[in-house]
């Protein structure tokens, strides 16, 4: 153990956090399980309330473990952390890996919004399902998800984030594919599961390379952060843009695009929205898809080792933000057009990343979990009440005869077009701000996806809410949801609000960057000490602020003038709803933006895939080998006529030989036992 | 202890063709309580070891070796003893419906081949290990002739007998051969005699043992029994041939290929590790092209044991270890997979995969069952299919490492690693056209719920594979030691060949195919 173990305490009840919703995913299993066939199925108030409550209790005691932590004195440099060493899960070579728990600043962070988010989204969740004969069942997967996202940010060491890592993957798939007598909807659900699976085998190779980069500097082989972090930080001068790191880098990148829906495995993403709209707003929207984040921030000391795959990274984020942002404006799925604009936000966070700043990427985490999960939740509301009507064109108005929604959903729209106090305002400005230091280029197309952003978003709120009512559904008999859906879409309507300030810090402590700071800070000095011209680095010195105020504001400014410039724009166009095209399908080639990318894995990967397969099926393996095997055991058969009677299968003698290999093999062990009573 | 396992199951053969009528209920119920005691004894001696049985048999005729009759109790041979006497209960639940009356010939002969299993699997002598390695073929095509699929079972019978049996007859020459010139045939002396052979002598040894196992794995392209041979057998009969009978294969590799011929093993690895990545990338493609739920079974362990033999071949620790897991975790995933389909097969008569559709409607806890079963058989963490392949794919990377530098260790372990994508693929296919959609097909509409016996004996085995996800301590704990003494040889030769003409391994995967399929073809002619 390491002078690292000094920084952290050992807390057993850490491990409640994780427990208590797979205790709710049992329950609430079993219920489903044993109801499925009773007239009335489980008790639907029982489900729901553990549900609730479990990740509820997880949110609580994360709120108590992070004030434990804040008492956690740490020595200069270290980070402080809440640890649990769990028990001893399996030997990989030399490395004894532990199922163990880590809680530091980065963990407590992601987990605050996993499980108050998620606590939010579950009681949400109890209303819009209420009517379905599967809640139980919605219910235990849904608590099944949040242990998997406990256990990834959770995790100690990189196989136990792997273990969440698969486990979202496999509540997505059970979630995408919920209603699953539609094979449109299990079509989803594998697709999100192959792709992601793509992705997690460059996840592994990554960790093997990783490995592979610990034993080259001689060090000890570990998959612990903490002792990972050591290593490489270290050993960064031997490692720097070392063949080895680069590769494990871009390996774990790849694990991230799967994951994160970048470039090129974002496919499965729009498709997922298949599931029930809480499961977008829980997993595909606020928790699930920003785990590519958390592993870069988690691997900071890693990444910022690699300078071509932060190159890498920022360059797929930006065509990642800017096709999903132009994807986004062309779909009348109003579920499609979120499902576009988290693949455009979490191009915005990996852009963060890729500038060498993983607090601005978290905080942008933090931001946007809030906001897109009013929005996903708030449209949730909407199309529960137009009974399962998700076309924008037949929507509007909604404004008067939905008020709570249509206010969270006005604050989140605020956040998200990142006008002046809302959430995505501070995070927004602060990547693009990040992103002009580290090249001007950078901003400019940061820039203009922040302005598509204000315009798509614009032109949702304007056909759903703002123009005259067009649905199918009388107006009269519309109103807002009752208060478990409501409720929450509000609380988290005032998130989008005011989680940004926190950047500023109440009561003096700016929370992000100096909360963050012991576990990315040093990294990112690192990067910035290692990337930034002469000058820029002595810009560094008094860095976050201070100087540079006048650049900062101008920049400010200017984007915030694109985004209400580019708004209103939008409004003026769409107030009223024009039905241009209104033929054109939900799903046609305008509304799947991933179409020219599913086209190209559907011709040069699955069909030959399965083209290879039946090839080698049918051709070599039933037409060149079996027949070659057929005519030797023809000769065979041919003289041994003895054996042909067996062939037949004639009972009589196939038992006769049985019978004889019996009593042989009896011989052996009653000659062994006899003997054995000698010795 | 270990004489009283091996003794237990040709007992219990007994006491099931005298104990019991012709009613197949009471064979079975019988069956099932010797069943599940002998294997609560395998459990035992995996958990707490047992001391080996050793002591001098006869002298081989024509040799001046002495044969012993020897019983290991190590981490390996007890776990392997437990993997094909615990899937016993499941075997005989799975064929109980479509059996009815004739169980309790099935159950003598299920017995006696657990039996023959536990013998090879246990034994410390090459000649035991031999015998117990043939005679198994006897009891498994009796149960293939008997209550095979009716139109097939001739042709599978025929392919599987001779096709293993013409495997494995190089390897008793060669066995002859290493007991004429040593003074023992014990396992752990054979090492001692191969090193005092001639280089084509030892080279010829080699490739006659290395042929036996490859068509017992099977390896590709030695592979084209199995397909048909799965899709005829009874359900349960598959449940041990695939879940442990095929494990001969690779457990030869570990106990009786690469310790006894380590030079040989280090300088042909890359041919194994080459057909290990043919078979696992061709056979998880053949399985996505499969209509017969049995076969895709088949082409899915080609798959998952072409990665077995991988690992092996890498010699690291990792993958010596990972070997040993995912043979037990395959056991498991693949035994509750086969019994699920056999239950499929009972109720229906069918197994075609597009044959149901909306069977989680009719039948819940078989759907719930079907997708854990599935689950884990691609691997999911937690799962002990996931702990084997970690550990082998990074075997792999390790060893390609040392040998081949970065890219080649990544080209070969993305290619050994696939498995995990299309594994998911035609697992999850498999899942999706049984058990969803709203509109049952033929066999879909006359499935009914899975009963409570069967799916207790699905259920524990997937309790089996999830507490092995999570504690796979309990097998390497006892096993480590003995795995990595049997690579130590090995690796060391390897080092030693590495250093003289560089890379090893890999000539390079795409064109190396076709010649070895062509030889193949050239061979059995």
């Amino acid at each position: 153990m390491g002078p690292s173990m000094l920084s952290s305490e050992s807390v057993a009840w850490l491990w409640l956090i994780p427990l208590l919703p797979l205790l709710g995913f049992v329950v609430n299993g079993v219920m489903a399980l044993t109801g499925a066939r009773s007239k009335a199925g489980p008790s639907r108030g029982f489900a729901s309330f553990i549900a609730v409550l479990m990740p509820a209790l997880s949110f609580a005691l994360t709120i108590a473990a992070a004030i434990k932590l804040a008492g956690v004195r740490a020595p200069l440099g270290q980070a402080a952390a809440l640890d649990h060493q769990g028990f001893s899960w399996f030997s990989l070579g030399s490395i004894d890996l532990h199922f163990g728990l880590h809680f530091d600043a980065l963990t407590s962070l992601m987990l605050l919004f996993v499980t108050g988010i998620g606590s939010l989204i579950v009681l949400y969740s109890s209303g819009y399902m209420a009517a379905d004969r599967g809640l139980a069942r919605f219910m235990s997967y849904l608590n099944l998800f949040l242990f998997s996202m406990i256990m990834l940010v959770m995790g100690d060491n990189i196989l136990v984030t792997f273990l969440g890592w698969e486990g979202v993957g496999l509540c997505s798939y059970l979630l995408i594919g919920f209603w699953h007598t539609d094979h449109a909807n299990n079509d989803a659900a594998r697709k999100a599961f192959i792709v992601n699976r793509i992705g997690d085998l460059g996840f592994l190779l990554g960790v093997f390379a990783l490995l592979a980069a610990v034993s080259s500097v001689d060090a000890e082989l570990t998959l612990d952060y903490v002792g990972l972090a050591e290593v490489f930080r270290g050993n960064a001068a031997a490692l720097q843009g070392s063949a080895l790191v680069t590769a494990a880098t871009v390996l774990l990148f790849i694990g991230c695009t799967g994951k994160s829906a970048q470039i090129p495995l974002m496919v499965w993403l729009p498709d997922a929205m298949a599931g029930p709209t809480p499961v977008s707003a829980l997993i595909h929207a606020a928790t699930m898809v920003t785990s590519g984040v958390f592993l870069l921030a988690r691997l900071s000391d890693v990444f910022v080792l690699a300078p071509g795959t932060m190159d890498l990274i920022t360059w797929i984020a930006l065509a990642t933000m800017l096709w999903a942002a132009i994807a986004a404006l062309f779909q009348w799925d109003i579920k499609k057009v979120l499902a576009y604009s988290t693949v455009s936000q979490l191009g915005f966070m990996f852009l963060a990343a890729g500038v060498g700043r993983f607090d601005v990427a978290l905080f942008h985490v933090f931001t946007h979990a809030f906001f897109k999960a009013t929005l996903f939740l708030g449209a949730g509301s909407v199309i529960h009440e137009l009974h399962h009507e998700q076309d924008m064109r037949k929507m509007g108005g909604l404004r008067k005869v939905m008020p709570v929604t249509f206010a969270s959903m006005v604050f989140a729209w605020w956040a998200i077009c990142g006008l002046p106090g809302g959430a995505g305002f501070f995070s927004k400005d602060l990547i693009l701000e990040y992103a002009f230091e580290a090249n001007p280029v950078l901003w400019v197309i940061a820039v203009a996806a922040a302005a598509l952003t204000a315009f798509y978003m614009t032109r949702l709120m304007c056909y759903t809410f703002w123009s005259k009512p067009r649905s199918d559904t009388p107006v009269a008999k519309i109103h807002d949801p009752d208060w478990r859906m409501s409720a929450p879409v509000f609380v988290l309507g005032l998130g989008s609000l005011f989680s940004g300030l926190l950047w500023f810090g109440v009561l003096d402590i700016a929370f992000f960057s100096e909360y963050l700071a012991p576990v990315v800070g040093r990294s990112q000095a690192q990067f910035a000490a290692l990337h930034e011209t002469a000058q820029a680095v002595a810009e560094g010195a008094a860095d976050d602020g201070h100087h540079g105020l006048g650049k900062m504001i101008a920049l400010m400014a200017v984007s915030v003038a694109v985004a209400a410039a580019a708004a209103s724009a939008a409004y003026f166009k769409f107030r009223s709803a024009p039905n241009s095209d209104s033929d054109a399908p939900v799903s046609g080639f305008g509304a799947a933006w991933t179409w020219g990318f599913d086209r190209v894995y559907e011709t040069c990967l699955v069909k030959p895939t399965m083209v290879i397969g039946r090839f080698v099926d049918r051709v070599i393996d039933q037409g060149a080998i079996a027949p070659a095997v057929r005519s030797v055991g023809g000769m065979v058969d041919y003289l041994g006529a003895g054996y042909r009677s067996f062939q037949r299968g004639q009972l009589r003698v196939s038992l006769a030989i049985s019978v004889l290999c019996l009593t042989l093999i009896l011989g052996v062990v009653l000659m062994d036992l006899l003997l054995g009573g000698v010795h | 202890m270990l004489s009283l396992l091996l003794a237990a199951p040709f007992v219990a053969a007994l006491v099931c063709v005298l104990g019991s009528g012709r009613d197949g209920f009471a064979a079975t119920r019988l069956a099932l309580v010797m069943s599940v005691v002998i294997a609560g004894l395998a459990g035992v001696v995996a958990i707490n070891g047992a001391t080996p049985v050793d002591m001098p048999w006869f002298t081989l005729w024509g040799t001046g070796a002495t044969v012993h009759f020897s019983l290991l109790g190590d981490g390996i041979s007890a776990w392997m003893a437990l993997l094909a006497l615990g899937l016993g209960p499941a075997a005989i639940l799975a064929s109980r419906v479509s059996l009815g009356d004739k169980m309790r010939e099935f159950c003598a002969g299920l017995f006696a081949l657990q039996g023959c299993l536990v013998g090879a699997f246990l034994a410390g002598d090459v000649v035991q290990f031999y015998f117990f390695f043939e005679a198994g073929l006897l009891p498994m095509a009796v149960l293939l002739a008997m209550f095979g699929d009716p139109e097939h079972r001739r042709q599978a019978t025929m392919q599987f007998f001779l096709y293993t049996m013409l495997g494995s007859i190089l390897m008793l020459v060669a066995i002859w051969y290493l007991a004429a010139h040593g003074q023992s045939t014990l396992i752990s002396d054979l090492p001692a005699t191969v090193a005092g052979l001639s280089p084509t002598a030892r080279t010829a040894c080699f490739a006659a043992f290395a042929l036996a196992f490859a068509v017992k794995t099977p390896l590709m392209p030695f592979h084209s029994w199995q397909a048909p041979v799965y899709a005829a057998c009874p359900a349960g009969a598959a449940v041990v041939l695939a879940g442990a009978m095929a494990k001969l294969g690779t457990y030869g590799f570990l106990r009786l290929v690469v310790p006894v011929f380590p030079e040989a093993s280090a300088q042909y690895a890359w041919v194994f590790i080459l057909l290990g990545v043919i078979g696992v990338v061709l056979g998880a493609l053949m399985a996505l092209a499969q209509r017969d739920l049995k076969r895709m079974l088949a082409f899915s362990s080609l798959s998952h044991l072409g990665l077995v033999v991988i690992g092996i071949f890498t010699f690291e620790n990792a993958g010596l270890d990972g070997a040993v897991v995912q043979m037990v975790a395959h056991g498991l995933s693949v035994g509750a997979l086969f019994l699920l389909i056999g239950v499929l097969e009972g109720r229906t008569g069918l197994r075609d995969i597009d044959a149901f559709g909306a069977v989680a409607g009719r039948a819940p806890v078989y759907a719930v069952l079907f997708v854990c079963a599935a689950l884990a058989a691609v691997a999911l963490p937690g799962t002990a299919g996931f702990v084997g392949e970690v550990m082998l794919l990074y075997g792999t990377f390790s060893g390609l490492m040392a040998c081949c530098g970065l890219t080649g260790a990544i080209v070969v372990t993305l290619l050994a690693g696939s498995s995990l994508i299309f594994g998911a693929g035609y697992v999850l296919r498999a899942t999706q056209r049984l058990l969803y959609g709203n509109k049952p097909e033929p066999g879909g509409a006359r499935m009914s719920e899975i009963t409570g016996a069967e799916g207790t004996a699905v259920g524990v085995l997937l309790v089996a594979t999830l507490v092995l996800g999570l504690l796979p301590s309990l097998i390497t704990g006892r096993s480590a030691e003995t795995t990595h003494a049997l690579g130590a040889g090995a690796r060391a030769a390897r080092v030693v060949a590495c250093g003289t003409d560089g890379c090893c391994v890999l000539p390079g995967p795409g064109p190396a195919e076709p010649v070895v399929m062509v030889k193949e073809a050239d061979d059995a002619e």
